[in-house]
C-alpha cells in the first residue's frame, strides 16, 4: 500500500469530519438557556398583558366570568357540622371595609376535612377552610389574617388572571411543541417555574392586603405574625410546600 | 415540578451512560480501522475492474449494524429541531453506525485485496410516526470482495 495513502487514511481516522466538534452537553445547555429566555420573555408578556386586560374589565363581566368557571364543590369532603359563624362575621366584617369586595358574592365559607392546615378562596368567592385549620387556630385575629389573604386574591382578581394564564400557557405549549409529549413536558415545567416566580407575587400581594386588613380591624398586624409564627412550627413536607394554598 | 425534576434526572443519567457508550465505541472504532489500514482497499465507485493479474475469488461481503441515540440525545435533537440547524447530537450516531458497518463489512472480507462496488445503506426500524421512540438506525454496507491468485 502507498505510504502516502496510509498516512492521509490514518488521519481521516483521527481528524473525523463528519461529526460536529461542539459537545453534546454544552450545545444542550445553551438550547436550555435559549428555551428558558424566550418562555421567560413570553410569560411576562403574557402576564402583563392579562392582568392588565383583567383589571380593565367591568364587576359584572367579573361576576358573569366566575360563575362561567365557578368552582364544583360537590367533590370535595364537606364538614357539615362544622361552626362557621364566627368566619362569617370576619369576612363580612373585611367586605364592608373593600369596595372592590361588595355586590360581587355573598363569600359563603365551607369547611373541608383536611387534616392539613390550609385555605383557598374559589373563582364564585365561596371560601374554604380545611378542619385543621379551624382545630387549630382559635385566636380571631388569627382567623381574620387567613380570610382576609383570601379575599385578596379575590379583591386581585387573582383567579381569573391564573385562568387566563392556563389558557395562554395550553395555547402556546400546544402550539410550539405540536403533539410531541418532551418538548411539552420541557415547555410546561420551564414555564412552571417561571410561575413560581409569579405566584409568589401574587402570594405577597394577599398578605399585604391580609395585613392592612387586619391592621384596620384590630389596630395591630399581631395576627398575621402569629399565624406565620404558627405555620414556621408546623412540619411542612417539600412536597406539603407544592400543593400549600395558604 | 415533579415531572421537570424526574426528566432532568433521566437526561443526565442518559447523557452519562450515553457519552461513556460513545467514547468506548470510537475507542473500538479506532483501534480497528487503524488495524485494517493495510487490509482490503474499499472502492466504491468502481462498477467493473480492469487488473493484469488473475482473480482468484470473488464474493459478496456485507456488514450491518443497528444503532440507536440514548435519550438524551433525542431530547437534545427534539429542542435543536425547535430552533432549527445541525442536530449534531444525532451526526455522532450516524457516523459510528456507519464506520462500523464499513469495518464488519472489511472484516468479514478475509484474505481479499479490494472491495469493489460498496455502497452503504439506512434504513430506520423503529416506529418513527410515533413521538416517543428513540430513532433506531439499521445500517448495511455491501460490495464485492476480490481476491487475488
Amino acid at each position: 500500500m502507498n505510504k502516502e495513502i496510509e498516512k492521509k487514511y490514518l488521519e481521516n481516522i483521527e481528524n473525523n469530519v463528519n461529526v460536529g466538534k461542539i459537545d453534546s452537553g454544552t450545545e444542550f445547555i445553551f438550547l436550555i438557556i435559549a428555551l428558558f429566555a424566550i418562555i421567560g420573555a413570553f410569560c411576562m408578556f403574557t402576564d402583563n398583558l392579562i392582568s392588565f386586560c383583567i383589571d380593565k374589565i367591568s364587576n359584572e363581566t367579573q361576576v358573569r366570568l366566575e360563575r362561567a368557571i365557578s368552582f364544583n364543590i360537590r367533590n370535595l369532603s364537606l364538614a357539615n357540622d362544622a361552626d362557621t359563624g364566627k368566619l362569617s362575621a370576619i369576612v363580612q366584617k373585611i367586605v364592608a371595609m373593600d369596595p372592590k369586595l361588595q355586590k360581587k358574592s355573598n363569600f359563603p365559607i365551607y369547611v373541608i376535612n383536611n387534616n392539613k392546615i390550609n385555605a383557598f378562596i374559589a373563582p364564585d368567592g365561596a371560601i374554604f377552610v380545611t378542619s385543621k385549620l379551624m382545630d387549630t387556630i382559635k385566636n380571631e385575629e388569627m382567623l381574620a389574617f387567613v380570610l382576609a389573604h383570601e379575599l385578596g386574591h379575590y379583591a386581585n382578581r387573582d383567579h381569573l388572571k391564573s385562568v387566563g394564564k392556563e389558557i395562554a400557557k395550553f395555547i402556546a405549549t400546544v402550539t410550539l411543541s405540536g403533539s410531541n409529549t418532551t418538548l411539552e413536558t420541557t415547555l410546561n415545567g420551564i414555564s412552571d417555574i417561571h410561575e413560581l416566580k409569579h405566584s409568589r407575587k401574587q402570594e405577597k400581594k394577599a398578605d399585604e392586603y391580609a395585613g392592612l386588613a387586619i391592621y384596620k380591624l384590630y389596630g395591630s398586624k399581631k395576627g398575621g405574625i402569629n399565624f406565620f409564627r404558627l405555620i414556621q412550627n408546623e412540619v411542612i413536607g417539600f412536597w406539603d410546600i407544592e400543593t400549600r394554598k395558604i | 415540578m415533579s415531572e421537570i425534576l424526574l426528566l432532568l434526572t433521566v437526561i443526565v443519567i442518559t447523557y452519562i451512560t450515553g457519552t461513556v457508550i460513545e467514547k468506548n465505541h470510537y475507542k473500538s472504532i479506532i483501534k480497528r480501522e487503524v488495524a485494517l489500514v493495510k487490509k482490503p482497499i474499499i472502492n466504491a465507485g468502481a462498477k467493473t475492474w480492469n487488473s493484469k493479474k488473475k482473480i482468484k475469488k470473488i464474493e459478496l461481503v456485507s456488514g450491518e449494524v443497528v444503532i440507536s441515540g440514548d435519550y438524551f440525545k433525542n431530547f437534545a435533537a427534539t429542542l435543536k429541531s425547535f430552533f432549527g440547524g445541525r442536530l449534531t447530537s444525532f451526526e455522532s450516531v450516524l457516523d459510528r453506525g456507519r464506520r462500523e458497518a464499513v469495518i464488519r463489512m472489511r472484516e468479514s472480507a478475509k484474505g481479499a485485496n479490494f472491495i469493489i462496488n460498496t455502497k452503504i445503506e439506512s434504513v430506520m426500524i423503529n416506529n418513527y410516526y410515533s413521538n416517543n421512540s428513540v430513532p433506531q438506525c439499521a445500517i448495511i454496507a455491501y460490495g464485492t470482495a476480490i481476491t487475488y491468485e
